[in-house]
Formats: C-alpha cells, structure tokens, sequence
C-alpha cells in the first residue's frame, strides 16, 4: 500500500465525497429524477407554436428510452409536426396593385393579388414526419460512446443525420471530457425546382428604370429557369468539458463548429427591387442567393448551480460566429423552484442578439438614386429576416407535478418577441404552449 | 423507535437520541425551542432513515437485497449508487486495504477480547467472497459472486452525521453540532461566533478527556479498536482486517482521530491511517491533517 507517499490522498477522498454529498442534501430532487425520468419510460408531447399572423406549428412527439442489458441504452423518438400560415419572405410592404405572385412549398401559388399588401409574406401548409435513434454504450464505467441516426420528411424537405459522440469521465468521474461529430444531407425540393440564385422571379408592369443586369431577366420570367433539388452536406463538430465544481456547481464548456456545402440558399426567399423614382415602389423580385459554403463556430459556457434543497439556477452564454459575417450572443436563465415534493415551477428567460450576414439588405435599388443600387447582378444577396441584425427576448414559464411514482406531468408556456433594426422588417411576436406526460414502464 | 430528548442547557440545545448503535447528539443554538425540536426530530428522521437503508442487520432493505442475491444482478438507487462510486474510489485510493466486501471476514473472527484465533483455512475460504475487484459494479447494477457481503458499517455512520448537518444547516439552523457516537460535523460556529469546543475521550481511561478541540466548521471522526480485540500468548490482534489476507492488521494504533471538512472525509482518513499499521502515523503526517493517535 502507498498510501502515504502521496499526499494527494486526503484531497483525492475530498473530492470523492463531495461527489458522493453533492445532491445528497438535495436528494429529494435526485430521487424525483429517478422516479420519472429514470431509462425504461415514454414521453409523449404537444407543442403549440405560433406566431402572431404568420406561421403555427403543432408538434407531437414521443419518445421512448429503453435500457437493453447492462450496458445499453435505445432511445427512439418520433415527431410528426403540422405547419400551416405565412412567413415573410423578404420582401418589403408595398402598396403596389396586384401584387406579384408567390410560389409556396406546398407547390401551390398563392397569388397576392386579392390582398396586395400581403405579398410580404409567402402561406404555406406542410407536414414534416421525424424519426430519431440513439443508441448509448458504456464500454467501461468511465467511457460512454453513442451512435445516432435521424430522417426528416416534408413535402419539399428531406433530411438525414448521422452521428457520433464520445464521453470520458475523468477525475473520480468529477470531468467529463466530449467530443462528437454528425453529418447531415439535406435536400430541399420545391416545386419545380430550386430557383437560380439572385435571378429576377417577376417584374411588374409598371417597371420603368431598371439596371441592364435584371432587364433581361424580366423577359424570362414567363418561363423561369428551375434547377433540380437543391442539397447540402453539413458537418459538425464538438469537444466540451463538464466539471463538477463543488457540491452545489457544475459548468460546462464547449466549442463546436460546423461546415456547410452546397445549396445554402432558401428557395422561397425573395428581395425586393425597389424604385425612388415611383416613390419605392417595387418593380421587381429577385430570388435571394446565399454562398455555397458557411463555417460556423461557436463557444458555450453554462453553470447549473443548485443554491438550496428546493432551488436550481441554470445560466448560459453562447457566442456564436461565421464567415457569413453573423456573430451572435445568447444569454439564457433558468430558475426552477420545488413548490413541494411533487410539483415545481421553472422560469424561463432568453435574450439572444444577432449581427446582420454580409450580404443581406432589405432591398435592392432599380436607380441609381435609390439605396442599395446595384448596376451589376448582386454575387449573394438576401432580404430574409433572420440573417439581419436582431434581438429576440423570451420568457416563460413551465410547471411540472408528479402524479405518482411513475408518471409526471408538464406544462409550459413562453412568450418569444424578435426585433429588427431594420424596421421595414415588423416584429414577430410568438405564443409557445407545451404540455409534456412521461410514464415509466 | 425511541423517544428524542430536548435538553435546554442554558447556552444551547441537546438534543438526543439513539440510533445505528451509538447515542446521537445535536447540539443548536437558538432561541427558538420549536425550532430547536423540529432540528431534532429531523436529524433523528435523516438517522434512522440511513440506519433502516444500511444496516446489514435489516431484512428487505437495499443491502439485503444486494447480501441475497445469490450472484444476481441488483439495480440500485441514485444514493446507494453514489456510496458504491465512493467505496470503490476508497478501495482504488487505498490501493484494496479499504474494502466493503470485507465484512464476511467476522464469520472467522470473533473480536470478543478472547484468544479464539482462526484456522488460516477458514480464513482462505472465505477470502474466496473477499475483494471488491470481484465485484461487477456498472451504475445503477451491482453483482456479486454467491456468498459476497457489502457493509457500509466503515461509511454509513460519518456520511449520516454529513447529511444530518446539512440538513439542520439548511433548513434550521447553521449553529449546529453533530455527533453520533463519537463521529462530529460542525455545520458552522456558535450564535456568538465562537467555536464549538470537542472533547476527545480515551475510554481506556474511563472517558477522560485527553484532547480539546474548538471547531466553528468542519468534521472529526474516530476508528480505532479499543474494546474489540483478540489476545493470544500476549499479542494483541486488532478488529481492523486486511482485506487482502484476512488477518488483522499488525501493529496498528488502538485509535485514531482525524479532523477534516466532512465527516466521512476524516473517517476514512482515520481508517486509512490505521490500515497503515504502524505507520499510520507517518500517512497521517504526510496529508497534512491535523490528529490524535493512541497507540
């Protein structure tokens, strides 16, 4: 025995029984963990989404977690999701008569005619059926490996994922080292085919000054030119560290990034051409046009820290950037509090806020007057919404109770808001409600 | 179940009750006596709650269970799961002298002051059910061969006085002293601000005070062997065994007391020490804890 050459020892037994007490005075919530949340058990879910005149979502999943031997773990879940409402497409408000036509992802045209004013926003109805495995491994106490593969259906979308990840615990299982990557292939297929980037989708009829470069465009539009599904491979990437800090803490660290290729554009999006010369009205609509590549990183920071019995506090911050130009911060908080044995309530805020892509502008300028003028085919261009300068703000909040020793029963809703600094582009505001029924079996 | 007692002592509160064979105590200061009696009730709650889920002597608990099953596997809860990490990660520190599968080890000595020493035949038989390494443990399931005994005799004492202190500090009050049978946690100093003072007793001297020590945080535990012992031709063999040979250990202190944060910290230290033989002081030296040692 070599006990008493290493002086270590007495620190390494410390470290050993603050693992051991960690949740010990807060094991009513442990064991609470286990009862319901436990491997072996179903949770079946329904989402609400909806955001104020424009796009609801509803959500239904199940997921199944199943302990197979000693040393396995499935886990298999379904979503199917229904979507139906008006996004905005990126092009601006405009009080031009008979409204130039959209195409949607359901193949069907909507023409915007009967309601010029709504030509902004691109209806839509679809469907998307998910289905996701998980397969977990501990090759020995300290290493856990899991494999997973995913597909996603909709009518004009179709993904599949594959992934991988690696934990080792470290440090009497005080750290936890990951790394994982997954790759996806996605292919997106609408109707007709996936539009030429930055080519002009419609002109209108009292279009008068245009730049040379879409003049000729306009003639093409009765027979626009469509390309086969467009697809792109994404390659992700993460290594992370969880420590256990004392008793009460625990933060975890990760940086990942990611490699996209291929069509990164979104065939529905649109920019505006816009005339000061007829007082910004729009003469024309461009289809928007993305880079065929885009490496994202990001750093995560995250700290759960568990005051008392009855409190937790988890706190994030996420900086996020690309060679689109984006760079984002995200600050997230959870505060949830044990009302009693069998109930909680979590408070739920999020303050996210974005840089705008390079290439994005509201509109394009048909004179050289206007803003934005372009005498020459832009190389990548984009009005949508989500790649300007942002800031969204959530809040919500979500109850849980248990009804018995096997079941729990969740419920939240969150109230989501997205800002724009342009203010061509009005603000989204968003209504979330879930309600959440785990059993075990 | 027996009644708690709630002693007024003009400067702070006793409290006592017995369990896990030892005479428990609490000491709080506060003014607020409902206050004073709930913390009681609560620590003799979190006491017999562990005793009831530990002891090897009751049947249907967890350790029973786990005594039973006969070499098949057992899943355990999230608490018996984190004392299994713990033990094992006290087995891989002390390099296999702190094993809790070395209880079947009294089927062969009876550590009753007599010179019954066992046939090292018995012995080698049952050091086939001895040894953690045996043991197949994959949080949340456990499995042992036929025969094998886990006893959390060497942990379950210091880890209820760490909970029963956390608990008191948490929901009661700070200003408390823990002490079960000898085995302390000071949650945080006295109202005033000053320090708890300890009384460290040699039974062999009918309980006199041999050491005095003022704590406002921290644990003290005890291990030693005083009034268990076997005696043959004037040797003296000691109830701590060597799980890897199933003999005692040789020349070990008769007892050893360590101060450390937490309870269970400075037990095992103590136990650790004495697995040293007679160089439990040195070990003790080299970490660098404050101690008292009887030889």
């Amino acid at each position: 025995m070599q006990l008493k050459k290493s002086h270590a020892i007495r620190n390494k037994l410390a470290l050993a029984s603050s693992a051991l007490l960690i949740s010990s005075p807060a094991i009513s919530i442990a064991a609470e963990k286990t009862d319901t949340a436990d491997i072996d058990n179903v949770g079946i879910s329904q989402l609400y989404y909806s955001e104020e005149d424009r796009v609801t979502v509803q959500k239904t999943q199940a997921i199944i977690t199943k302990e197979i031997g000693e040393s396995d773990i499935l886990k298999l879940s379904f979503v199917y999701d229904t979507m139906s409402g008006a996004s905005p497409n990126g092009r601006i408000f405009t009080d031009t008569e008979g409204g130039i036509t959209n195409t949607t992802p359901s193949g069907s045209s909507s023409s915007g005619s009967g309601d010029s004013s709504d030509t902004w926003k691109t209806s839509f109805e679809d469907t998307r059926t998910a289905f996701n495995a998980e397969w977990e491994h501990k090759f020995m106490t300290v290493l856990t490996g899991v494999l997973g593969g995913g597909i996603s259906k909709e009518n004009d979308y179709e993904s599949n994922t594959f992934s991988g990840k690696l934990l080792l615990d470290i440090n009497q299982r005080r750290t936890t080292l990951m790394t994982g990557m997954s790759v996806a292939f996605d292919t997106v297929s609408p109707f007709g085919g996936v539009p030429g980037g930055a080519t002009v989708l419609a002109c209108h009829s009292n279009a008068v000054f245009r730049p040379t470069w879409f003049d000729d465009d306009c003639d093409k539009t009765e027979n626009p030119i469509r390309y086969k599904p467009g697809e792109k491979v994404v390659n992700d990437y993460i290594i992370g560290v969880t420590q256990v800090w004392n008793r009460r803490t625990l933060m975890q660290f990760n940086f990942s990034f990611s490699k996209e290729d291929g069509y990164l554009s979104d065939p529905y999006k649109q920019v505006s051409i816009i005339s000061s010369e007829l007082d910004g009205e729009e003469v024309a609509v461009l289809h928007e046009k993305r880079p065929d590549t885009r490496n994202t990183k990001s750093l995560y920071y995250k700290v759960v820290h568990v005051p008392t019995d009855n409190t937790s506090i988890h706190f994030s911050y996420r900086y996020f950037w690309d060679d689109w130009g984006v760079a984002a911060d995200t600050v997230e908080g959870r505060l949830r509090i044990n009302l009693t044995s069998r109930t909680y309530l979590q408070m739920h805020s999020r303050l996210h806020f974005q840089g705008k892509a390079d290439f994005f502008q509201p509109y394009v300028g048909a004179d050289e007057k206007s803003s934005y003028y372009s005498s020459a085919r832009p190389n990548n261009i984009s009005a949508d919404s989500r790649l300007s300068q942002l800031l969204t703000a959530t809040a919500g909040v979500k109850v849980g109770v248990k009804i018995n020793k096997s079941s729990h029963i969740s419920a939240r809703i969150e109230r989501m808001t997205q800002r724009y600094k342009n203010k061509l582009l009005p603000t989204m505001k968003t209504f979330i409600s879930q309600i959440n029924l785990t059993f075990k079996f | 179940m027996q009644a708690a007692k709630l002693i007024n002592k003009k400067t702070h509160w006793l409290g006592t009750f017995y369990s896990m064979a030892s005479q428990c105590e609490i000491l709080l200061d506060t003014k607020d006596e409902k206050l004073a009696w709930d913390a009681l009730q609560s620590a003799q709650k979190e006491a017999i709650r562990i005793e009831q889920k530990y002891s090897r002597y009751k049947s249907g608990n967890i350790i029973d269970k786990i005594n039973t099953a006969n070499g098949e596997r057992v899943t355990v809860d999230e608490e018996t799961a984190r004392l299994l990490d713990y033990a094992q990660q006290c087995f891989n520190l002390s390099d296999g002298a702190f094993d809790i599968t070395s209880g079947v080890l009294r089927k062969a000595w009876k550590f009753d002051g007599s010179n019954n020493i066992p046939d090292q035949k018995i012995i080698s038989k049952i050091m086939n059910q001895v040894g953690w390494e045996k043991v197949e443990w994959k949080n949340p399931k456990l499995r042992m061969l036929p025969g094998m005994q886990l006893d959390f005799g060497g942990i379950g004492k210091e880890y209820a006085v760490d909970r029963t202190a956390a608990i008191i500090a948490q929901h009661y009050t700070a200003h408390v002293l823990v002490n079960f049978g000898g085995d302390i946690s000071v949650a945080g100093p006295r109202e005033n601000g000053e320090a708890w003072e300890i009384g460290l007793q040699n039974p062999e001297e009918n309980n006199a005070t041999v050491a005095k020590v003022a704590l406002k945080k921290g644990a003290v535990a005890t291990s030693g062997d005083l009034n268990r012992f076997l005696l043959k031709n004037g040797k003296r063999y000691t109830h701590i065994l060597n799980p890897k040979t199933g003999w005692p250990i040789k020349n070990a202190p008769r007892q050893v007391t360590v101060l450390a944060n937490t309870c269970i910290d400075a037990g095992m230290l103590s136990t650790f020490a004495i697995l040293q033989g007679a160089e439990a002081e040195e070990f003790l030296i080299a970490q660098d804890v404050d101690y008292r040692i009887i030889t």
